[in-house]
């Protein structure tokens, strides 16, 4: 090059770390707004749950506390399983270790998953990361610098949730011990950070040999896999061999809100996160950009390519991950089955709990499978039936984000033909995960020796309340955007979960408790099915579809 | 003139897939080099290999006389690359996404930026993603042009680019041309090639199969020579003839291709009673279609002799 006298650009210190500065800058300015997502709906929990046992007349004394511990300790693990261990709950802390601290983990560790399988291998496959590596920038550099940028985003999230634990702790105290140190808010997050960034580590360090998409499926795997195995270890000898395995069964101990500390776990879990992210480092270093394993063989079930129209298309790019939405979903209601003899043989030995279950839901058979896969599954499973929903809509919006649609309605096919028939593909992916779940399911009980029908008929009600959701993401991508479809649809379920979880014990007002679906459906998984619930869900599908029609046919394409 | 391309027996393969087989290329200082192919002959392989975005199976590359996978860094310091398909970060202007590159380089010439924006005639306040094809590829050219660099790397640099674009591109070649730079381009369209480049390689099905200076590629190939007679003439007095193939007769007219001296053609012609010459001289996209089609090139330096 020419020595010529120059100006040369020069990135300002601030911009190196969080701006376009640095691949570690521009990674951090682009995680931020997920950071802060993420790190509010943590907070959220922490409030949610937090001020209710705060300002709640039911935990205002000790001995209402103590009290409430006797009856939880006497829960069987069907019942306890996805919550944490019961450690120092008459203390606020305690309490929020306890009721979200199990949890929260399995909802946060969703964004490292996706971010980091997709950090290198995303860009790989759009081909910026063939130019990124085209500048004086060693590929392990490149990784180096990713991955510290979304650890950055990893910790400012949690600094985020630490500042919360510690204001629930500070300002809704309401008996001695109530007030939670900074030191345990961080001790406690800390985990938390760890436990998302193992997860995601996870992906990052196979998806240079597998591909995101497959990374990303192997994060989630462990994920899932670790939380429910670790929760329902007690139900059987096989999962209580397998919860070894379980990074939440390794760090169970460590649980400074409740004034309990494992460092030693912590430890060795940070430890694996930095060997993992060192594999993937070195992997992507040494390999090919963009090259993947031929792991062809590597995948789940699907549909014939599905070329014969906008419906077969849909349903056939969707089919793989209803599969694998219906596989995990199926398999968390197979544990819950599973337990339903021991569950049933206890509550007959505890005659005051099966009392106290009884004034809440007076019309379950807690003998029967279908009662219990009521009581335990139907919030969570729900709640992830509607998740998947939202990530069809993700896919079936690439259609217009990718300029295919373009392709697709320069054909004689007219556009409220397309969105009409696409979306009935997209609609149908949620009822193929229902019907893996139902098969599941249908097995499970019929191998209880009980009644097949009643959980059957609540797996398609919720089917039918996730196609809902669906359908009104449905219709924000007809009027406005495409892509809008899977963020409407994600915001319904997570507000749902929210209203129902929380709802009651923030008082909130029954016009907005009642804004939840799962409000009107009844008791389905135990076969009390009420229709309004049901109609609301099938205008929401119906009014999704023509909605969907009519905006496309408005609208320009490509927004 | 020192080499600033080397590559030895360089190979490529994707298990069962092949990319490129045994390629020995030099490419030096000051050149402008063509790399013509059709889709899928190796050629962005070939640019990904040297780049080390990928590895050799077997064989070497060097660029600037360093082992591509020996010190990757050092060569792209020096190096400027367009790829053939990228797609950038939706959410940036496309002066956030130059400037973010040129900050990965550790600084770049404002002032020759604003430069290349001008030239190039790119609203850079938009975002990425709201850009035409021909705006991306302009974008994806100033990333590769803005640090001034030794070597260029550029896989198919006017696709989607209007004609007056593309003169501004050629422009820019010259420019680099000029300064000593090399440019390395891999094209498919050949008129491209022709007006820019000083020597060409052609690759076809991951073999290299002709490199040569565009003049003498157009020597080596055969001439199309069409013959007018005062009557008709049997096609079968110049069937058999050295270098003469293809001879067909319409009316008074022969046509046939010939391959090296055209002599004996004329001194059957002139026995006959000829009345009219043409030979059409050939240009690059005969001998392309020549090493693609039915029709081998008869003569030029083959199988990977790089200069």
């Amino acid at each position: 090059m020419t020595a010529e006298a120059r100006v040369l650009t020069k990135p300002g210190p601030w911009s190196r770390v969080v701006g376009l500065g640095t691949i570690y800058g521009k990674t951090v300015r682009d995680s931020l707004r997920a950071a802060l997502v993420v790190g509010g709906v943590a907070s959220l929990f922490m409030l949610g749950t937090g001020v209710p046992y705060g300002v709640s007349p039911e935990f205002s004394t000790v001995e209402l506390r103590k009290a409430f511990i006797t009856g939880l300790t006497l829960l069987p693990p069907a019942l306890r399983g996805l919550l944490g261990e019961p450690i120092n709950l008459e203390t606020m802390g305690g309490f929020l270790s306890w009721r979200v601290g199990n949890f929260l983990p399995v909802v946060l560790g969703l964004w490292p998953v996706i971010a980091l399988s997709g950090t290198l291998a995303g860009e790989a496959a759009k081909g910026s990361l063939d130019l990124l590596a085209s500048t004086p920038q060693s590929r392990r550099m490149i990784a180096l610098e990713k991955v510290a940028g979304h650890v950055t985003a990893v910790i400012l999230a949690m600094l985020l949730l630490a500042a919360t634990i510690w204001a629930v702790g500070a300002f809704f105290a309401a008996l001695p011990g109530d007030e939670i140190p900074v030191s345990a808010a961080l001790g406690q997050v800390t985990l938390y950070g760890l436990m998302m960034l193992f997860v995601g580590a996870v992906a990052f360090a196979t998806a240079p040999f597998v591909g995101r998409t497959r990374a990303a499926a192997i994060g989630l795997l462990v994920l899932f896999g670790s939380y429910l195995v670790e929760s329902y270890a007690s139900l059987s000898d096989l999962l209580d061999r397998l919860s070894a395995l379980s990074f939440f069964e390794w760090t169970a101990g460590h649980r400074p809100l409740a004034g309990v500390t494992d460092w030693t776990s912590v430890a060795i879990l940070a430890a694996l996160t930095v060997v993992l992210f060192a594999f993937g480092t070195v992997a992507f270093g040494l390999r090919d950009v963009g090259a993947v394993a031929n792991v062809g063989w590597l995948r789940l079930p699907s549909l014939p390519a599905g070329i014969r129209g906008p419906f077969t298309r849909q349903l056939s790019d969707r089919a793989s991950l209803a599969i694998a939405w219906g596989l995990g979903i199926g398999l968390y209601a197979l544990l819950v089955i599973a337990s339903s003899s021991a569950f049933s043989q206890l509550i007959d030995k505890l005659p005051q709990i099966e009392a106290l279950l009884r004034s809440i839901y007076p019309d379950l058979d807690l003998h029967q499978p279908s009662g219990l896969l009521q009581l335990t599954f139907f919030s969570f499973g729900s709640f992830i039936l509607g998740l998947a929903g939202a990530s069809f809509l993700a896919g079936w919006s690439s259609d217009e984000g990718r300029r295919r649609l373009e392709v697709v309605l320069s054909t004689p096919r007219s556009r409220a033909s397309w969105a009409f028939l696409s979306s009935l593909g997209v609609l149908a992916a949620v009822g193929l995960v229902g019907l893996v779940i139902g098969a599941f399911i249908a097995v499970g009980v019929a191998n209880q020796g009980g009644d097949v029908v009643q959980p059957l008929v609540g797996i398609a009600v919720l089917t039918l309340a996730a196609a809902g959701f669906t359908g009104v993401g449905l219709a924000a991508g007809g009027l406005v955007r495409l892509s809008l479809a899977a963020g409407v649809t994600g915001f319904l379920v997570i507000a749902t979960l929210l209203i129902d979880t929380l709802g009651a014990a923030l008082k909130l007002p029954d016009w907005v408790l009642d804004l939840s679906l799962y409000r009107h459906v009844g008791q389905p998984m135990a076969g009390v099915v009420e229709p309004f619930g049901v109609a609301v869900a099938a205008v929401m599908v119906v009014g999704g579809l023509i909605l969907c029609a009519v905006g496309l046919r408005r609208r320009d394409i490509g927004r | 003139m020192a080499a600033i391309i080397e590559t030895e027996r360089l190979t490529k393969s994707y298990g069962e897939h092949r990319g490129i087989i045994e390629l020995d290329l030099e490419v030096g200082q000051g050149e402008v080099f063509g790399f013509l192919g059709p889709n899928g002959a190796g050629k962005t392989t070939t640019m990904r290999v040297l780049l080390d975005l990928i590895r050799p199976t077997s064989g070497v590359a060097r660029v600037f006389g360093i082992e591509t996978t020996a010190d990757p860094v050092a060569i792209h310091r020096r190096t400027g690359y367009l790829p053939g398909e990228f797609d950038l970060y939706d959410r940036l202007t496309g002066a956030q996404t130059i400037a973010y590159f040129g900050n990965l380089r550790g600084g770049v010439d404002k002032a020759y930026v604003a430069e290349l924006v001008e030239r190039l005639e790119l609203d850079p306040s938009r975002r990425f993603k709201e850009y035409s094809k021909g705006n991306k590829q302009k974008v994806g050219l100033i990333v590769a042009l803005q640090h001034r660099p030794d070597l260029l790397i550029l896989d198919e640099p006017t696709a989607g680019l209007d004609p007056l674009m593309q003169q501004t591109f050629f422009a820019l070649v010259e420019d680099a041309r000029r300064n000593g730079r090399t440019v390395f381009l891999s094209s498919h369209i050949i008129d491209e090639v022709d007006r820019t480049c000083d020597r060409v390689a052609i690759i076809r099905e991951g073999r290299l199969v002709q490199v040569d200076r565009i003049e003498a590629i157009r020597e080596l190939a055969f001439h199309h020579v069409e013959l007018t007679f005062g009557s008709p003439v049997a096609p079968a007095l110049f069937e058999g003839l050295p270098g003469v193939s293809d001879v067909t007769a319409r009316g008074d007219v022969v046509s046939m291709r010939v391959s090296g001296p055209i002599g004996a053609v004329v001194t059957i012609a002139a026995q006959h009673g000829i009345v009219d010459v043409v030979s059409r001289e050939p240009n690059l996209e005969d001998v392309f279609l020549a090493q693609y089609g039915e029709h081998p090139v008869a003569t030029g330096e083959t199988g990977g002799e790089g200069r």
